[in-house]
């Protein structure tokens, strides 16, 4: 063992930990944008991760239909009891415009808000529930702190960005602070994560100065710039008061199921972008 | 058999190519939504066949390789870049030299490697990333992501030391021949 201290490799690979802390301080000074080993490398896995997430999905759809007979029979069931009370209720709506729904939302909102700018991207990976990676980067123009959305609404911001890949803090994340406001009063507040709140699909919204009310729609506000105001975040469940603060936190739960997500889009530009 | 010194050279090349190829490969299920998904969990394939690649070859393939797997696991879990790369390749060079100097080549000391690796690399995870910021409710990160990533690895684990061994033992038996 003593030779091998004294030997030449050792020095060798003294030198590659110096240039790994190198390389970690880069990375902490850099803001989200991917270093160079970092970009490189997510090229090269880039194709892997496209090919084992279609494989994955398309098995997991595959086995679904066997292993999963029961719970598929009782949400079928339960699903035909909604399609019937929808029918009664919408008489007005043909199947076609039910299956465009979707569609025809984000064509909503792109014609609603005819400046942002919209980039379509798959989810390709999960890290927790917390942090999912898309399959769109600098190459299609995504960029450190652009919102992640839905036709429901905001799903989380982009944390890091590589050439082909973004990583995205979801609402669920406590990494995540959303600017944002109560739709009607107007009340501001910040979007954050909980880990206890994210094991039930929900989030909190803190720094209240006054209650909301449970019900209530909150929007991002839209302060600093960084993402569009006007947002649907979620709807208010639970309000309570602050421990040693003088504010309260509302307990949100998010229009969108995030977990289940497969298709985001990324509003890459929008007017009024980085006016705080 | 009779090898030439190029063809050797090839040989061993082809091995690694292997190795790299495999980590590639790994590491694009162990990011895809959904594979063998346990509460928040997903196995990290990359870091028992790194630690296997340390246990059959030399220290400095093992540190080139704990140094990729380790990038590779920064990028899927949001870290400081580098950070899981750093704690790799230390773990990697300590597994080569163990096996070098004192313990057996076997299943139950890639078992025992694996679970200090993961152990060793989740407390410095939960430390930099929730313990140091106080983060409410931080003890679910074990329950619901570190423990079942644990437990999903080592299972992993298993058949990669086995998949390692039978590579290693091909291409090193006709270098030596």
């Amino acid at each position: 063992m003593e030779n091998f201290f004294r030997s030449k490799r050792f020095k060798i690979l003294i030198t590659v930990i110096a240039v790994l802390f190198g390389i970690m301080l880069y990375s902490a000074s850099s803001d989200g944008i991917a270093s160079m080993p970092e970009k490189l490398l997510s090229y090269i896995t880039w194709p892997f991760q496209q090919i084992s997430s279609a494989a994955t999905g398309a098995t997991t759809g595959f086995l679904d239909k066997y292993l999963n007979v029961d719970q598929t029979i009782a949400e079928r069931d339960a699903l035909q009891q909604e399609v019937n009370d929808l029918r009664n209720q919408m008489i007005d709506n043909t199947e076609l415009q039910q299956e465009n729904e979707s569609l025809r939302t984000m064509l909503g909102i792109a014609e609603e808000h005819d400046d942002y700018t919209f980039v379509n991207a798959s989810i390709i990976s999960w890290d927790q529930n917390t942090t999912f990676t898309i399959n769109k980067g600098e190459n299609q123009g995504v960029a450190v702190n652009d919102a992640i959305i839905t036709d429901a609404g905001l799903v989380g911001v982009v944390s890091k960005v590589s050439s082909t890949t973004a990583t995205v803090k979801t609402l669920y994340s406590t990494a995540i602070d959303v600017g944002a406001k109560e739709l009607n009063s107007g009340r501001i507040g910040v979007v954050t994560g909980d880990l206890n709140l994210a094991e039930d699909g929900l989030c909190r919204m803190q720094y209240l100065e006054s209650e909301v009310s449970i019900g209530d729609t909150i929007v991002t506000s839209g302060s600093g710039g960084i993402l569009p105001s006007g947002l649907a975040i979620g709807r208010v469940v639970d309000v309570q008061l602050e421990r040693n603060s003088p504010t309260y936190y509302a307990t949100i739960e998010p229009y969108n199921d995030i977990e289940e997500l497969t298709q985001v889009f990324v509003i890459t530009s929008f007017a009024g972008q980085d006016q705080g | 058999m009779d090898f030439s010194k190029g063809s050797a050279k090839r040989r061993s090349v082809l091995k690694w190519a292997i190795y790299a190829l495999l980590l590639f490969v790994f590491y694009g299920l162990q990011t895809a939504p959904g594979f063998f998904r346990f509460l928040d969990a997903q196995p990290l394939l990359t870091i028992p066949l790194v630690i296997s690649i340390a246990m059959f070859e030399h220290e400095i393939g093992g540190a080139v390789f704990g140094i990729l797997a380790g990038f590779l696991w920064d990028m899927q879990q949001d870290t400081l870049f580098g950070f899981n790369a750093l704690v790799m390749m230390c773990c990697c060079v300590s597994v080569s030299l163990l096996i070098m100097y004192l313990m057996p080549t076997t299943l139950p000391s890639s078992l025992f490697y694996n679970f200090s690796v993961l152990a060793i690399q989740s407390g410095l995870y939960f430390l930099f990333c929730y313990a140091l910021w106080g983060t409410p409710g931080m003890s679910l990160v074990w329950i619901n992501y570190l423990l079942p990533q644990m437990g999903l690895t080592m299972l992993a684990g298993i058949p990669i030391y086995y998949l390692v061994r039978l590579i290693s033992s091909k291409f090193n038996e006709s270098l030596r021949s």
